[in-house]
């Protein structure tokens, strides 16, 4: 939705249900009215191999409802919009991590030991963001896994 | 204080000090800015390169504002608000290349020559009227058709 500039209200007037919920839906239009994202990150190394996604156990902040424990490896974007993704994960060997959408590959990553990354990815609402490692038999000690909301349409 | 999410309210329904003060003077203190402007693009095929080619987008994934046109110029973004913005570039090509990005035709950075997929968000601020491309630097190359740019306004006032 397009931004549209606030309105100023003269002292005395009402406040309609017309001229509130216009009022919210411009707010709530902005990239942070009511900050959406989420944050997990690893407890414990994990045995991967090729094709396999990071786990994460630790919800560190959750606003939007993005992570469910019985779904581990997913971040489950709310709405459809534009987020910024940052990942960080430690292996035990050069692995080529790309970051999945609905389980396809959609940013790849080059082949490192250590992945320090962020992008800009557009998600459908019920889309869900996975960290997926491509090199078997590694071990992954450690990373996080975070997501924003920038804008939604 | 959590995320309580957008509330309607029924014709007819009264404003209290109380949900006055905690939807429009609290929530909004913990926002970086009511104003709002960007784009999201995407590539809806290949494009061949030589040296400094502008990367053409075909498709609006987002664009609310018209910072993009899909018929003239189709390489830039125009900014039509003052302020910050985080850019977000994903570029894949079939071998490996070096990209740049411009303002009003000029160089602003410059990303290596050592990708096939490249992944990176800035923030970087940006005059009204300003635009802004993303060129392939490396002849023969192809640039895959998932390539993608995103801007997101972060407004300092």
């Amino acid at each position: 939705m397009a931004y549209v500039e606030p309105t100023s209200r003269a002292k005395g007037d009402f406040i309609t249900a017309a001229i509130w919920n216009i009022n919210t839906d411009n707010l709530t239009d902005t990239h942070g009215v009511l900050i959406s994202g989420a944050i997990v990150t690893k407890s414990g190394n994990q045995a991967a191999n090729s094709g396999d996604d990071v786990t994460w156990q630790v919800e560190t902040m959750d606003q939007g409802g993005y992570f469910d424990a019985g779904a581990p490896t997913r971040l489950t974007a709310p709405a459809t919009g534009m987020y910024l993704v940052t990942a960080y994960a430690v292996s035990s060997g050069a692995t080529a991590f790309s970051l999945s959408v609905d389980g396809s590959s959609r940013i790849v990553y080059g082949s490192v030991t250590t992945l320090s990354a962020s992008s800009i990815i557009a998600l459908t609402a019920a889309q869900y963001i996975t960290l997926r490692v491509g090199t078997d038999a590694v071990t992954i000690g450690a990373g996080y896994l975070a997501i924003k909301q920038l804008a939604k349409w | 204080m959590t995320w309580l999410g957008g509330r309607t309210r029924a014709t007819g329904e009264l404003v209290t000090a109380d949900n006055w003060n905690i939807t429009h003077v609290n929530n909004p203190k913990f926002e970086h800015d009511q104003s709002y402007a960007g784009c999201f693009l995407t590539k809806t095929g290949t494009q061949a390169t030589g040296l400094a080619t502008a990367i053409t987008w075909e498709a609006e994934s987002y664009d609310p504002d018209g910072m993009h046109s899909t018929v003239t110029n189709t390489s830039r973004i125009t900014i039509i608000r003052t302020g910050g913005y985080l850019i977000g570039i994903y570029a894949t090509a079939d071998s490996a290349t070096s990209f740049y990005l411009a303002r009003n035709g000029t160089l602003i950075w410059t990303f290596d020559g050592t990708h096939t997929a490249m992944s990176r968000v800035y923030y970087y601020p940006f005059t009204a009227g300003q635009y802004v491309e993303l060129y392939a630097n490396t002849a023969s190359r192809t640039i895959g058709a998932d390539t993608t740019i995103a801007f997101d306004l972060d407004y300092e006032g």
